[in-house]
């Protein structure tokens, strides 16, 4: 093989490459929700501080952290947070006593082909992932701990313009 | 096309490219893992209490991994 063909064919290798390398996220446009659920729709996200969050029926810091997550949509609601929780649960139905028990007020994704968690590169259960009203990821968590609600919820007041 | 040995290594060195990306288990698979009849130790309290008589009894170093000692030089 000439020397042409052989840089060619490497050069297109490396960049088959990239996605497997370089797979995660800087914008919520680069992720797509509705795909999984009509309703979260990148309009519905416009100029919104976003609050992704992993979560599974598995997970214990989870069932910790739904109490606290509903209280902060309903207290931010207006001036503009949504939060999206992401479940990773092989089945849906795996995640209904879950949500009984921790009832969530603010949009719930069914991801159970991982899409969404690979995208992300996600490396610990919980997850959470900050967008700011640009779209950016402003600052991700892995895990939750109760000891650090309040420095949580300083972030999102930042993020919100309210400090 | 030809394969040579130098276009397959090429290959082989570029798709490796994602290093120790898809080592062990992703943070999602880890439903069944979570469950208490997965843990290592099936009895940790009766684990315990063994590790401390074989420490002080038998006078082994480390409980059950660890050879060595006997006459509590080490």
């Amino acid at each position: 093989m000439t020397l042409l063909k052989q840089l060619f064919s490497s050069v297109l290798l490396m960049i088959i490459a990239i996605p497997v390398v370089m797979a995660d996220v800087s914008e919520i446009s680069e992720v797509d929700f509705s795909s999984l659920n009509k309703t979260v729709t990148s309009e519905s996200l416009n100029d919104k501080i976003v609050y992704v969050d992993f979560w599974a029926s598995w997970c214990k810091p989870c069932f910790k952290s739904f109490p606290w997550m509903a209280e902060m949509q309903d207290k931010y609601a207006d001036d503009g947070l949504k939060i999206i929780g992401v479940n990773l649960d092989k089945e849906e139905s795996l995640s209904a006593s879950f949500l009984e028990k921790a009832p969530a007020n603010f949009d719930l994704v069914f991801d159970s082909e991982a899409t969404l968690a690979e995208l992300f590169k996600v490396k610990a259960m919980p997850s959470s992932y900050l967008f700011d009203r640009e779209g950016n990821l402003a600052a991700s968590h892995m895990g939750f701990q109760e000891k650090k609600k309040d420095l949580y919820e300083k972030e999102l007041r930042i993020l919100l313009g309210l400090e | 096309m030809k394969l040579s040995i130098q276009s397959i290594l090429l290959t082989a060195i570029v798709l490796s490219l994602n290093a120790c990306n898809s080592l062990g288990v992703s943070p999602w698979d880890r439903d069944l893992l979570a469950k208490k009849e997965m843990e290592l130790i099936s009895d940790p309290l009766e684990t315990a209490t063994d590790e401390h008589i074989y420490f002080s009894k038998e006078a082994t170093s480390g409980g059950q991994s660890f050879g060595g000692g006997g006459c509590g030089c080490n």
